[in-house]
């Protein structure tokens, strides 16, 4: 039976008087769950507009601390926060954004062992991690458990999104079957980034959440949009689902999740 | 000196205003709040959210050079780097942010000015003749009844909450300099048996259904002043439409009760009031003589340009060698630093030298002649206009469709091509010294153009489907004089592209002409008239889209002319005409019909009957349709669906969409019914773009047999009943989204509703979801509307 | 020819030409940070020597972007 107090009628108004959105699509976002890992430059404004809008349950993983570096971008913690673990700081914000969202923290690092346990819970997945083992792992799991994600990625000025539809459409690895060598990856000094493209990046990620919660509209599935806020320009590229996908072709040899070595970036994060 | 004074209580509700604001910047109050509190301050929020106009009283247009020093540094401070001068005679102070507000009030208080009742449902800037107290030949100086005036109402707190605004001025002679018989209440100064008083006139007014003042007194001894206009004030008050804003001004209480009802209740108050013996007016004089001592010295100046100059702006006073100036300022804008600079040099003519005038420009008066060289001098740093004829200095135009919310074209932009177009065309502008061409961008007459000589309001043209912007013309304002007052009246039509020809060639064939006529207006009625409209002839085919596009675009526009995307309701000027026009393309049609013989013929006619019938209303539904199925199309699903048009039309509509044409000579009467009811839905049609059509009753007087199923469908009880009076949009219609959700399909919902947005919005966006809205009953002060839910 | 390389035309005189003749054509710094699509097709690291580019081919780089900024 649909419930709403006159105050959430009030505080979702101007969803509800969307012709997509509507009653019916804001009751689901109410019963939506979204996990987004990693609350840092993508997961902050994910997180924060996804409790804006009242998102049921929204879990958090992160296992570190505020630091002063990521207060340029990370616009979920505060100056006030440093030191504060990032779930911690992320989790008073979105409570005091709106109340009404249950908010679960993670404090943790997602690993091949505790991935799957986690992800089990939610309907959709936010990828705001920085690292590419961790990419790979969370495209892996999400194929596995048959769980649809939103990847994001961001270097200097650009960014790049896909939302993967386990079984329906293209995954991570179809494009990019394995991880970079390690020493290939930009080191941290050259991964300088405009804070607001994290932003930028991280609301489209959480429009793909809501999106695939309320079943309207199309999803940015099959496709890699990346943009250049340089020059500012949009590009979708066309992906496809690949037969030989090591994850999620016809004859797969990815068939159990394993943690990949991390690149170590000396610099502080 | 304090041109006026300002009641103790105002600081207190400078407070409270900030008060509000503060509450806005916090969250705890909503913006409409604010809003209901603001406007009364003269304060209005500009296109731009979040930035503000603040519109500072001068009544008569007077302001102290001092004060006016301020004001441009209050607005250099918190505002922008332009003032502006209104047709009101104010001043308005622009682009003050949200923080600004208070900071300019207070400002402005300091220097005993104030903004309240700039703007809402108030008693607005009281007017006076700008020549008033110096004007050869006036009756009086009205200046100081004005001014009294404006200090006793601003004291009294029923003036900030009248149903409508409330406009009143003083003319000092007939001539009616100061339009008193255009506003709620005029005055014009009369002298009778050698004692003052004024001839009173009521219920004038502008807008979108303009009416000249109505004789109240044909006489009053200067000490009813007060009585006069409070006694109005009181009956607006009381009986004043307070539900439909859009009939709610003075004239149309006047339409509403009739002549003699309306003077026996003001009667009734008027003895109310005078009863009360209530003390006059205070009236304080304003000097009008030369200083006594001036600290500069009288620069001479013989130039040609400054001949020029003194002829075209410089006027001789009643007091014996002074003289008055008028300075064009164009648009009535008026740089800070321009303002600072001649307040500045204004002080040498005293406290009282300046005047805002009507035509948006500035009067400097109390100048001995030795120092017009200074002001001329002064003047050129001032305005650049100060070179140009009188005609194009004391043209009036509204802002117009380029930050106005309510404009259909682009006045100011036209003006501009217009000024080009006559400073280049080699017409001897000063012959027309006396002309007054005014412009406003759509029907509401910001740009005065019922006051025109020669007007233009702006309208939408439309030619195959495709909108263009064009000015209705008007011809022979009459204000002043012995006759009574008659406004500007529409003669004929031109598109925006070919106005600045039109007005050129119309001035040179009037300049040919001109000796044999001893007005203009006598000019008009032997033949003038007649020159317009064969002019206008000339121009009347306008090129295709394809051939000339620049006719689809308006003066200074860089996207083809639309009404799209304009405020529904708030263009609704525009629509009208619109509609207007192929309701007479209709009228014309029809006689047609009666005309032609052949069967082929007849069709063709009937069904551009049926395709203008159509199309006419769709406009009012924010429609507008590229193709003639689209037309059909959309009027089936908005009026036929709707239960705006009988559903028994529907087949007559798919008759002539089949593209079977000949078939609708069997059916022509139906097809004719059908335009005679799109008609008479038009004509209920209010202000708001509601049809107070109530198609059941139609039904049942006819005894339709047909429509029996649906009057026992109609019949249905509603499966829930909601009361959404006093909810404010888009709450209402979000609550009516939760209620239909929780509804089987078919089911029926109904619920109250306020009248204004309420009615306008929720039916509307309840359809757009694809609902169906059965009925909208007004019951009193409300409404209620049936919803079945289809989805 | 001309080929269209991120959905920009680009004139290529050389032939045959292989996907790593683009790539080094396009001074591409880290080709291990990039992913080829031809013609909307995955393109497999191994056969970048051998696969040819035609006229009005299209070729998608798809970079690597590993960053969430945390």
């Amino acid at each position: 039976m649909i419930s709403f107090t006159d105050q959430q009628l009030e505080r979702y108004s101007r969803h509800i008087i969307l012709n997509n959105v509507g009653i019916e699509g804001q009751l689901k976002i109410m019963q939506g769950k979204v996990l987004i890992i990693g609350v840092g430059g993508l997961g902050s404004p994910a997180a924060l507009y996804l409790a804006a809008a009242g998102v049921g349950t929204i879990g958090i993983v992160d296992a570190d601390k505020v630091d002063l570096s990521n207060l340029q971008r990370q616009i979920i913690h505060f100056t006030s926060d440093l030191q504060k673990t990032k779930t911690q700081s992320a989790f008073e914000k979105m409570k005091a954004l709106n109340p009404d969202v249950h908010v679960n923290t993670y404090h943790l690092r997602v690993t091949a062992e505790n991935i799957r346990e986690i992800i089990r819970d939610y309907d959709f997945v936010i990828d705001g991690t920085d690292n590419f083992p961790a990419k790979f792992l969370i495209n892996d799991a999400c194929v596995m458990e048959g769980i649809p994600f939103s990847h994001g990625g961001i270097l200097r000025f650009s960014g790049q999104t896909m939302t993967v539809v386990p079984a329906e459409s293209a995954c991570y690895r179809c494009s990019f079957p394995e991880p970079p060598p390690k020493n290939a990856v930009p080191t941290c000094a050259e991964a300088g980034i405009l804070g607001v493209v994290a932003g930028m990046l991280g609301t489209i990620q959480a429009a793909e959440a809501l999106k695939y919660l309320i079943k309207q509209g199309s999803l940015l599935t099959n496709a890699l949009l990346t943009f250049d806020a340089l020059k500012m320009d949009f590009r979708k590229v066309a992906l496809r689902k690949r037969a030989d996908c090591p994850l999620c072709g016809e004859n797969p040899t990815i068939l159990r999740l394993e943690d990949i070595e991390q690149a170590v970036c000396e610099l502080k994060r | 000196m304090n041109v006026y004074q300002i009641p103790e209580t105002l600081p207190k509700e400078i407070d409270h205003l900030e008060n509000l604001i503060r509450k806005f910047r916090q969250g705890t109050l909503n913006e409409t709040e604010l809003k209901a509190n603001r406007v009364p301050f003269g304060v209005y929020e500009q296109r731009q959210k979040g930035t503000y106009m603040v519109r500072v009283r001068c009544p008569g247009g007077i302001i102290t050079p001092q004060q006016l020093e301020a004001v441009a540094e209050i607005s250099g401070k918190f505002g922008s780097k332009n003032l502006h001068i209104t047709t009101r005679q104010e001043i308005q102070i622009h682009d003050v942010d949200l923080n600004g507000i208070i900071s300019v009030i207070r400002s402005l208080y300091d220097v005993g000015l104030s903004s309240r009742g700039g703007g809402g449902n108030t008693i607005r800037n009281i007017m006076a003749s700008w020549d008033s107290g110096i004007a050869r030949g006036e009756i009086f100086d009205v200046t100081p009844y004005a001014v009294a005036l404006t200090e006793r109402f601003i004291a009294e707190s029923d003036s900030w909450t009248l149903p409508r605004k409330f406009k009143i001025s003083f003319s000092n002679s007939k001539q009616d300099n100061a339009f008193a018989a255009v506003n709620d209440l005029g005055f014009i100064a009369e002298i009778r048996d050698g004692k003052p008083g004024f001839r009173v006139y009521v219920a004038g007014g502008m807008g979108r259904s303009p009416q000249v003042g109505q004789l109240l007194h044909d006489f009053i001894p200067d000490d009813e002043v007060y009585a006069v206009a409070r006694a109005v004030k009181v009956l607006f008050d009381k009986y004043g439409n307070r539900k439909n804003r859009h009939t709610a001004r003075l004239r149309f209480l006047w339409q509403k009760l009739g002549r003699e009802k309306f003077i026996r209740l003001y009667q009734k108050e008027f003895a109310g009031v005078k009863n009360r013996k209530l003390p006059p007016l205070k009236l304080k004089k304003f000097e009008n003589r030369a200083r006594d001592r001036f600290d500069i010295l009288p620069a001479a100046e013989n130039t040609p340009e400054f001949e020029l100059w003194k002829k075209r702006y410089v006027r001789s006073q009643k007091q014996a060698g002074l003289y008055a100036v008028i300075i064009p300022i164009q648009l009535g804008i008026l740089g800070i630093s321009e303002a600072s600079d001649f307040a500045e040099f204004a002080e040498h003519f005293g406290e009282n030298a300046i005047r805002f005038t009507p035509q948006q420009n500035i009067s400097l008066r109390n100048i001995p002649e030795e120092y017009l060289g200074n002001v001329y001098r002064n003047v050129r740093r001032v305005t650049r206009l100060a070179d140009q004829p009188l005609l194009l200095g004391n043209t009036i135009v509204c802002a117009g469709a380029s930050t106005c919310q309510l404009g259909i074209c682009r006045s100011r932009d036209a003006l501009t091509a217009l000024t080009k177009k006559l400073t280049g065309a080699g017409i001897d502008l000063d012959s027309f010294a006396d002309m007054k061409v005014n412009i406003s961008g759509c029907s509401n007459a910001c740009g005065q153009h019922f006051l025109a000589d020669l007007g233009f309001y702006g309208k939408v043209g439309r030619k195959n489907h495709i909108s263009y912007p064009a000015y209705n013309i008007v011809v022979g304002a009459k204000i002043g004089g012995e006759e009574g007052a008659s406004l500007a009246e529409k003669i004929d039509e031109i598109s925006a592209r070919n106005l600045p020809e039109f007005v050129a060639e119309f001035l040179a064939g009037y300049g040919e002409k001109k000796d044999r006529y001893d007005s203009f207006t006598s000019f008009l009625q032997n033949g003038g008239a007649e020159d317009v409209r064969s002019i206008c002839q000339r121009y009347r085919p306008i090129p295709d889209f394809d051939e000339d596009k620049n006719y689809y675009f308006d003066w200074g526009a860089r996207e083809v002319f639309s009404l799209a995307g304009r405020g529904q309701g708030e263009c609704s000027a525009g629509l009208f005409d619109l509609i207007e026009m192929d309701l007479s393309e209709i009228t014309e049609l029809k006689k047609q019909l009666g005309e032609a013989a052949e069967e082929e013929n007849r069709a063709k006619i009937l069904y551009r009957i049926m395709l203008l019938a159509s199309r006419m209303l769709l406009i009012t539904r924010g429609i507008e349709a590229s193709s003639d199925d689209e037309v059909f199309d959309a009027f089936t699903r908005h009026f036929i669906q709707a239960k705006l048009i009988d559903s028994r039309f529907g087949s007559v509509i798919e008759t002539a969409k089949s593209g079977r044409r000949a078939r609708l000579t069997a059916i022509q009467e139906e097809a004719l019914a059908l335009a005679e009811a799109v008609e008479a839905l038009y004509h209920s049609m209010d202000d708001s773009l509601r049809f107070n059509t109530e198609i059941k009753e139609e039904k049942e007087e006819r005894g339709d047999e047909a429509t029996s199923a649906e009057k026992a469908e109609k019949a249905e009880k509603p499966h829930l009943i909601r009361d959404y009076r006093g909810v404010s949009c888009p709450m209402n219609f979000v609550k009516t989204k939760l209620d239909l959700s929780m509804m089987q399909k078919d089911q029926i919902l109904e619920v109250l509703l306020d009248d204004g947005s309420p009615i306008e919005n929720v039916p509307r966006s309840v359809a757009n979801e694809g609902h169906e809205v059965l009925q909208q009953k007004r019951i009193g002060q409300y409404w209620s509307v049936l919803i079945r839910k289809k989805v | 020819m001309i080929i269209y390389v991120n959905g920009e035309p680009q004139e290529i005189k050389q032939q045959p030409f292989t996907v790593a003749d683009l790539l080094v054509l396009n001074q591409v710094e880290m080709p291990e940070m990039v992913s080829v699509q031809l013609n909307g097709e995955f393109v497999k690291r191994e056969d970048y020597q051998t696969i040819q580019i035609n006229d009005g081919d299209e070729i998608d780089f798809l970079y690597f972007m590993g960053g969430g900024a945390r």
